[in-house]
């Protein structure tokens, strides 16, 4: 039996809503994959395209969960912000030849455990599917 | 006193930093009173035995990015006899212009250039190896184009495309003080450290949210207000300062398009640009409009971000290269 190829997920999950819906799946005992590493933030807004790139350069794919448009952003508008920048960020991933499906926004609120858990079953589907991401750089000093 | 010993190599250049030295007029006479030219192809000699064949070279400027072999072949040489290495232009320093090669794989690059472009006639794309014709040699062409400045420690850096004047002035007093006085820099960049907004005096609102974003030609441009805050794409936040007392291209009514690279405090000028710009767009009124229609609004008014904010520094982006994805 050959291995089956297992995803590194990076997770930026902003702490009112993505994170709490993490935790909510971790103390529902709601089951997904070892796949992530979740990262968190104060808000989705807050997160630079920089990090995400720097992010998906030692993962397979980078998913970005934040609160539900339109309204329950506890900066207002800091959900749209990160809307608008992976938007953009995808047209830049496609001419790169990366493809965009590698970077995911979702929207899951501090109840919704069950949703995270499905968000995190599905990515890894995904990206295995698209196999390992391999980053080729230039050779760099220091 | 002895004349300082000066060399000029190329990597892959346009043959714009080579004039950006001739506008400094009779200024350039100081340089040949001053220096001995060992190596510069353009102006002595360029051939790469002549090259191998200097030693003890004072000030060795390095013009372009590097894409094959014999390009890096000439920038470790001169780093290896070089007293004080310059990286003279953006390619030089950031890969610059020719860095954008690098969205394309070098068999499609090949392929455009020789056989499907409308200008050319297909008759066959000629082989990334090295070939050899008799004496000759075509070096093989890389993967990529990197930035020289990943590849050996520069003490100088000229950033700019080309760089202005008044930086071919300071590089040649500073010839002249190395020769008097031997000082040699460290890590030294012929720039400012802030932004090109901070010496644009054009009138710049506290808050910018653009509802479209246009084109030079297609927007009634107000010469003395900010290009941003009119919807047009300028760089300026994002790129160093240093190619004028007011920035070159701002003050002539052109945006500024990034070319002195990122400043000191940006990881990636593009990727730094991206984020900001994508939160302009209808700032401040995003639920006005569906998901659906900001979504058109980023796509359709965004269409090639790396020609737009990777024009100069993509090789030193921390996404750099195509990559090969289904
Ligand atoms: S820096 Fe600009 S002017 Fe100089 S070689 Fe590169 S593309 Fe040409
Ligand atoms: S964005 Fe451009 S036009 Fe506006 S202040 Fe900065 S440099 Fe000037
Ligand atoms: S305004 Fe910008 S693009 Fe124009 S010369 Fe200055 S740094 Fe370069």
């Amino acid at each position: 039996m050959t291995m089956t190829f297992e995803p590194k997920i990076t997770a930026f999950l902003c702490k009112w809503c993505g994170y709490a819906g993490a935790d909510m799946a971790g103390t529902s005992r709601i089951k997904y994959p070892p796949t992530v590493t979740p990262v968190r933030f104060p808000c989705t807004g807050r997160i630079d395209l920089s990090h995400i790139l720097e992010a998906l350069r030692e993962s397979d794919g980078v998913l970005i969960a934040g609160c539900h448009t339109p309204n329950d952003c506890h900066y207002i508008r800091g959900n749209y912000q990160a809307f608008k920048r992976i938007t953009v960020l995808k047209t830049f991933l496609k001419q790169m030849g990366i493809n965009p499906k590698r970077v995911r926004l979702d929207w899951i609120s501090a109840s919704e455990g069950r949703k995270f858990a499905e968000t995190i079953h599905d990515f890894t589907y995904e990206l295995r599917d698209l196999g390992p991401f391999v980053m080729e750089q230039n050779e760099v000093i220091q | 006193m002895k004349k300082a010993k000066f060399a000029v190599g190329y990597g892959s250049i346009c043959g714009g930093c080579d004039v950006a030295f001739t506008d400094v007029g009779t200024k350039l006479a100081d340089l040949a009173e001053i220096a001995e030219i060992v190596y510069w192809p353009a102006v002595v000699d360029g051939k790469i035995e002549r090259l191998e064949e200097v030693s003890n070279i004072d000030v060795g400027v390095y013009f372009g990015a590097v894409r094959t072999d014999e390009h890096e072949t000439v920038l470790r040489l001169l780093e290896e006899k070089s007293a004080i290495l310059v990286a003279f232009g953006t390619c030089s320093c950031y890969g610059g212009i020719p860095g954008l090669g690098n969205v394309e794989t070098s068999e499609s690059l090949l392929a455009t250039a020789y056989s499907n472009a409308p200008n050319t006639r297909a008759e066959g794309v000629p082989s990334l190896e090295e070939i050899t014709i008799e004496e000759l040699k075509m070096p093989k062409l890389r993967d990529y184009t990197s930035s020289p400045a990943d590849l050996v420690e520069f003490d100088v850096f000229v950033p700019g495309c080309p760089p202005p004047v008044q930086s071919v002035i300071d590089l040649i007093d500073f010839v002249k003080d190395y020769r008097e006085n031997g000082n040699v820099p460290d890590a030294f960049f012929l720039a400012k450290e802030g932004t090109v907004c901070e010496y644009c005096e054009r009138e710049k609102p506290d808050k910018i949210s653009i509802e479209k974003v246009m084109r030079v030609h297609e927007s009634d441009l107000d010469e003395d207000e900010c290009f941003l805050s009119q919807g047009v794409l300028c760089l300026g936040p994002v790129t160093r300062a240093g190619c004028g007392e007011e920035p070159r291209c701002t003050s002539k009514n052109m945006p500024c398009r990034g070319c002195f690279g990122p400043t000191p405090k940006i990881r990636d000028q593009g990727t730094k640009f991206l984020s900001s710009i994508a939160s302009s767009i209808m700032l401040g009124k995003e639920k006005q409009i569906s998901e659906e229609e900001l979504m058109r609004l980023l796509t359709e008014g965004i269409i090639d971000p790396v020609g737009l904010f990777y024009r100069f520094a993509l090789p030193v982006a921390i996404i750099n290269r195509k990559h090969q994805e289904k």
